[in-house]
């Protein structure tokens, strides 16, 4: 277990609700999502096959993002697959904001 | 920050320099050639594991081609560790070390008197031109980005003649190596037996113990006529941060026979095609091989049952042992021409994944257009049974002993079709190792 | 309403059809306006349409597959992508219409079956015209209707499963699917209900230029069990049709699904389908897929092991005549432990018929006690005949015991020979082999279907010794 490292990756002005970013911290390609105001942090390489989730759909009304590749969901919250193909989690990081300025704590822990 | 922050920098072209030299150097068709390959390597995308069906398991995206450049000069000590190998392994008669600064041959008289060449490639091409453009036909200019850049870039590199009607049994030796962190190697093995001639061949894919990044992009290549025998044998030690790219090929003439057993412990990434045409009705071949993955390493294999003629045989049998969170990629196909009646072909590959993280792929296929064949696959994957380990325990034999005993048992079903004994002894010795857990990426090297 | 009559253009057995009595259908070709007009024939609500306009979405951003079979002979400006048939949807085989009945008469449906079937959904056109449960399985709850009534009446259960087994863009005749589905069956069995008879649908595609493009979704909830039963029969037409389904099974902890299907297009569809099981804890799932007619078939049933000690079985058959390409397989997908999967392929080509197998094991890392069995044998009856074998194999647990075999040779001549030396035919001698050949997915049919099947073979093999 290590102590949580808190990266600086952006400004809340930068991912409006309804949209998504991807950022890297230590070389990993991290989403980040805004899903009705609410930021969220998942890995941004689907776990099923390499394509990126911040490309994809963001379903609002269940805090969900589509992979663009097949269409898994993924709870923004926890990283679970709400469908197949993707059988695994992604791994959801820690999202702070103070300042308008976004900060993210990775997972280390896998999913 | 955000969105693409990815810091890699574009690739720019790579070895251009170096290419454009060995362009100038060239004459006549070499300089063609070398000029063709080059047009298209640098018109060719990377392979993609996105993209590319042959690569979809197997990604060189941290393969930074602009970071390397032409190899320094082996030193001395890394030459004493090819020729102890050698020694430890059979008596040859002949050694090439295929590395900078240059192609170095040391032979027994009796190969030139009995018309046996054995020279670097360069040397072959004053002295036997035509000889060489035959061989170098049996692969494209442009097959893929590596074979292209492959065939504007070698140098050095070995080639073997053997006449009509002459053993050349006594093994050659090829031993191809490179040293200096971000070097690149284009290693280069050109056979060619005439009709009713053998060879035993060893080629030696090393490098020194340690972290060095090298690049690897190797092509072998055997022409063997009629009635024709090539026992050959493939060693890949590399250090363990070695990216290695290779091409294996042989095309087999009328009643022509290859054995090639493959043995494959080092490098950090390898990619290697092990491919076989059958030409000639009546040609065999005879592949087998082994593997043993620990670490990181990433093992991937392609194979080629190519049956273009009536009558031909082939098998190939490839035994993989993977630890830690190595992975094993096998992918082979065994296609059959609608005129290759009376084809018999089989390819077996099996997989023990020895531990958590450890992966093993395998996608044997087959492609049949003609109805008079026999041909098959097999593949399995599994783990250390706990039937044999209890077995063996119950006999007074430690867990760890035990564990060992049945990875050596199940790689040496495949270690027993290696042609040359003593090669296949050295082989075993070197797995032993692996399971001992000692570091086999690599030599260690040895005074002069 | 469109009236048509066709020439018959082959004596094939199932390739009659009859007159087009279709009362509502889409202009040729697909655009938002189509997939919306869909939408609002049936009433959907509001999400479906979302539904099917994001799938359009996805298929049009989608590449054609650059893998397997040669899709290039398919004119998608020159289908129909929504044919409503006459009639409401019926309740008694009385309000069925006449057309429809003669329709079933020559696809050799017994009175005596249509009597004892749980229920009859056959598809016509686009769209189930005739329904029957019988009441006995209405009172256990069982739900059994064509996917349009699914969506209407069982809006809960419906949306909460639907899309998420094959989610629209999953690939590209999936979102083709979703954007355009229309009929096809819902079946859901509660918990612990066992249906011990099989539920089966007719389909046929009656109209030229009309594509199917049906959707199945079946819910096996907790313990119980259900075998679905899929039988394809088509008039042959000399212009192309295609035929895209979706197929989605749940089975809950403990359950048992079978799905059996009998493929036998007319030789000018292509079908092009995309089927996929989830398994639960201790739940079986089992696709016995039989492949005999069509152009061109893509189809890869998969079943997904989620729970522990989930089980799965793929059996599979396929013929591929003259200019026919069978591409089919199966996956098993293993993420739970103590899992167990079994394939077992049959094919056979003849004459310029191609057949390949294309498969995809999956160990995922924390799997363990994996148990898998994969067997494929090919048989080549002429010189012009093709087969491929493309097995994918993906390991990340030590944990597993993997075997795969594959073969291909052709019909043995001392096998011939033993046959006809007791005065059997050559042609008879083969059949009989090929029979033989499929004997372990022909034992695991309905009878009815084992005899049809038979009769197919025998058909299909005339000629082709000599």
């Amino acid at each position: 277990m290590s102590v949580a490292t808190w990266v600086e990756v952006g400004r809340v002005e930068d991912i409006p609700p309804g949209h998504a970013a991807r950022v890297e911290v230590d070389d990993v390609p991290i989403a980040i999502f805004n899903c009705n105001g609410l930021l969220y942090a998942l890995d941004d390489t689907c776990s099923h096959a390499e394509a990126s989730l911040s490309d994809g759909d963001l379903d609002t009304s269940r805090c969900a993002i589509e992979c663009p590749l097949h269409g898994s969901a993924f709870d923004l919250a926890t990283g679970d697959p709400l469908s197949l193909p993707a059988v695994v989690p992604v791994r959801a990081h820690a999202v702070d904001v103070s300042d308008g300025v976004i900060r993210i704590a990775l997972n280390e822990d896998g999913a | 920050m955000i969105n693409g922050a990815t810091g890699v920098a574009t690739d720019a072209p790579a070895f251009e320099e170096a290419a454009q030299g060995r362009i100038a150097s060239s004459t006549g068709w070499l300089r063609d050639r070398r000029q063709a390959a080059w047009d298209a390597f640098t018109a060719m995308p990377m392979p993609s594991s996105q993209r590319d069906e042959d690569w979809r398991r197997t990604d060189i995206a941290k393969l930074k081609l602009p970071l390397f450049h032409d190899g320094e000069g082996v030193n001395d000590t890394l030459v004493a560790a090819i020729r102890k190998r050698r020694d430890q392994a059979t008596p040859t008669a002949a050694l090439v070390v295929d590395a900078e600064p240059g192609t170095r041959v040391e032979q027994s008289d009796q190969l030139a008197a009995a018309g046996i060449v054995v020279s670097s490639l360069e040397e072959a091409l004053r002295a036997h031109p035509a000889l060489v453009e035959r061989a170098l036909a049996a692969v494209g200019v442009a097959e893929s980005p590596f074979i292209a850049l492959w065939n504007a870039m070698w140098k050095g590199g070995a080639f073997i003649y053997v006449p009509r009607s002459v053993d050349a049994s006594v093994p050659v030796w090829v031993a191809h190596s490179a040293a200096g962190d971000h070097s690149a190697t284009f290693p280069a093995t050109v056979v060619l037996l005439e009709d009713n001639s053998s060879l035993t061949l060893v080629d030696d894919y090393l490098s020194a113990v340690g972290t060095d990044e090298l690049l690897s992009d190797a092509v072998t290549i055997a022409v063997v006529g009629r009635d024709a025998r090539l026992d050959h044998h493939v060693l890949q030690q590399w250090g363990e941060a070695t990216w290695h790219i290779a091409l294996h090929r042989t095309v087999l003439a009328q009643n022509a026979r290859l054995r090639m057993f493959g043995a494959t412990l080092g490098s950090r990434l390898q990619k290697a095609y092990w491919e076989v045409i059958l030409d000639g009705p009546g040609a065999e071949a005879e592949i087998a091989g082994v593997a043993f993955g620990d670490a990181s390493q990433h093992l991937d294999h392609q194979s080629l049952q190519a049956h273009r003629a009536p009558q031909t045989t082939s098998r190939l049998q490839l035994k993989v042992a993977v630890r830690d969170r190595a992975r094993s990629v096998y992918s082979g196909l065994i296609d059959v021409d609608r005129i290759a009646q009376q084809t018999d072909a089989y390819v077996q590959n099996r997989n023990l994944i020895l531990s958590h993280g450890a992966t093993a792929d395998s996608v044997p296929r087959l492609e049949i257009r003609a109805n008079d064949v026999r041909c098959g696959h097999g593949a399995t994957a599994g783990h250390i049974d706990d039937d044999h380990r209890f077995y063996l325990m119950a006999r007074g034999v430690t867990e760890e002993d035990a564990d060992r005993l049945i990875v050596r048992g199940f790689l040496d079903d495949a270690l027993a079709h290696c042609p040359d004994p003593g090669v296949a002894d050295l082989i075993g010795g070197l797995l032993d190792h692996e399971l001992e857990g000692d570091e086999v990426a690599g030599v260690a090297p040895v005074k002069a | 309403m469109t009236v048509q009559a066709h020439e018959l253009t082959k004596d094939y057995k199932f390739g009659f059809h009859d007159v087009d009595i279709s009362v509502f259908r889409t202009e040729k070709g697909l655009s938002p306006e189509v997939v919306a007009a869909i939408s609002n024939h049936k009433n959907e609500p509001e999400w479906m349409l979302k539904f099917r306009l994001k799938a359009y979405d996805h298929y049009m951003k989608r590449p054609m597959p650059a893998w397997g079979a040669d899709l290039s002979g398919i004119d998608f400006d020159d289908i129909y992508y929504y044919v409503k048939p006459a009639g409401e949807q019926s309740r008694s085989w009385d309000d069925v219409p006449e057309s429809i009945k003669n329709t079933f008469d020559k696809l050799g449906i017994p009175q005596a079956e249509r009597k004892f079937l749980a229920g009859v959904s056959a598809q016509y056109d686009s769209e189930v015209v005739y329904h029957n449960i019988r009441d006995d399985l209405e009172k256990l709850g069982v739900l059994f209707c064509d996917c349009d009534t699914g969506l209407r009446e069982h809006p809960e259960i419906f949306r909460k499963y639907f899309g998420t087994v094959i989610p629209p863009n999953d690939n590209k005749f999936a979102a083709l699917n979703s954007a355009v589905w229309s009929g096809g069956s819902f079946v859901y069995v509660p918990a612990g209900v066992k249906v011990d008879i099989p539920l089966q649908a007719y389909f046929r595609i009656n109209s030229d230029n009309m594509g199917q493009f049906e959707r199945t979704l079946i819910i096996a909830e907790e313990g119980s069990s259900v075998h679905y039963i899929e039988g394809c029969t088509a008039p042959n037409y000399s212009s192309d049709s295609l035929h895209s389904a979706v197929v989605e099974l749940i089975a809950h902890k403990g359950a048992k699904i079978r799905y059996t299907t009998i493929q036998n297009w007319s030789d000018n569809v292509y079908n092009l389908v995309t089927k996929r099981a989830i398994a639960h804890e201790n739940a079986t799932v089992e696709w016995v897929d039989g492949n005999l007619g069509s152009k061109v078939t893509m189809k890869y049933p998969a079943i997904y092991l989620m729970g522990e000690g989930a089980h799965g079985e793929v059996l599979s058959a396929a013929f591929a005549g003259p200019g026919q390409h069978q591409d089919a397989g199966a996956k098993c997908i293993h993420v739970a432990s103590n899992t167990t999967s079994n394939i077992v392929s049959r094919s056979i080509s003849k004459g310029t018929g191609r057949t390949s197998y294309r498969g995809h094991i999956k160990v995922y890392p924390k799997a363990q006690n994996v148990k898998i069995n994969v067997r494929c044998d090919a048989l080549l009856l002429d010189e012009e005949s093709q087969s491929d074998t493309y097995p994918y194999m993906d390991v990340e647990s030590p944990d597993v015991t993997i075997g795969h075999e594959a073969s291909v040779s052709k019909v043995g001549e001392d096998q011939i020979f033993y046959l006809t030396s007791r005065g059997i035919d050559e042609n008879e001698a083969t059949a009989l082999i090929v029979n033989g050949f499929f004997e372990p997915f022909v034992k695991e049919l309905p009878m009815e279907y084992a005899v049809e099947l038979n009769r197919l073979l025998a058909l299909s093999m005339e000629g082709s010794v000599g």
